[in-house]
């Protein structure tokens, strides 16, 4: 199990959606499966342990600089998802 | 001379495609609004499941480097509905990739019409993907979400352009 099929069983899910209508994406067309396929090895290897524990530790430090009024934007293309 | 009129137009617009192609990559705002539109499933244990294309716009407030407030309002064209939602997300991913990112968090979900689908609260994973780098202004995206009511899974897959 991925990293990234733990978060979504923790959204309650045994068979994560996204993962799941990917694979049948690329199994209806010819066409998208390597877009499909390249798609999940990237969410295979996007979410590791070391970047979750980093998220871990940033968060209460930009939690204290939001309320602080302290904004520093990210460009994130997953904020329109 | 309509045949040398029709190649100097087409030269003319070839030419002007590279400086339209190169959009500059949006700054990193605080805001930010996309339009777009996806294909939607929906399945669960004692629920119909339910597909349906959504077209709408997606809003972000980015507020730190892995933390933002994401909003979106939708029509769903098939069925014919309003649907909105609106929560927050942290990134998962490597901040500074503006090409790719997963997004974890939870949103508030809505319909007009509760025959498509509870009011309620629904934790997620979101995709997006900027897959050409002459082109920064389009992203791919999909979402994995679960109605902690419902108990019905939600998924998405579609584009988005960003607007500002």
């Amino acid at each position: 199990m991925t990293i990234l099929e733990a978060l979504m069983a923790w959204a309650g899910r045994g068979t994560p959606p996204l993962d799941g209508l990917l694979v049948s994406v690329g199994n209806l067309s010819p066409d998208l499966k390597p877009t499909a396929d390249a798609w999940l090895a990237k969410l295979g290897r996007a979410v590791t342990p070391e970047g979750l524990a980093e998220v871990a530790l940033a968060l209460p430090g930009e939690a204290r600089d939001i309320l602080r009024g302290k904004l520093a934007p990210e460009d994130r293309p997953s904020d329109f998802a | 001379m309509r045949r040398i009129f029709t190649i100097a137009a087409s030269l003319a617009l070839l030419s002007a495609w590279p400086a339209f192609a190169q959009i500059a990559p949006p700054p990193a705002n605080v805001f930010g609004i996309a339009l777009g539109a996806h294909g939607v499933w929906l399945d669960g244990a004692s629920a119909a499941t339910v597909s349906d294309i959504e077209g709408g716009l997606n809003a972000r407030a980015s507020l730190s480097p892995h933390i933002s407030l994401v909003g979106s309002g939708g029509y769903g064209f098939v069925n014919e509905y309003l649907t909105g939602a609106g929560g927050l997300r942290i990134t998962a991913t490597d901040v500074k990739d503006r090409t790719f990112s997963v997004g974890v968090g939870i949103q508030y979900r809505w319909y007009d019409d509760i025959a498509y689908g509870l009011r309620e609260w629904m934790p997620d994973v979101g995709v997006g993907w900027r897959p050409w780098a002459d082109v920064p202004n389009f992203i791919i995206s999909g979402t994995g979400a679960y109605g902690m009511t419902s108990k019905r899974a939600r998924a998405t897959l579609g584009a988005r352009f960003v607007l500002y």
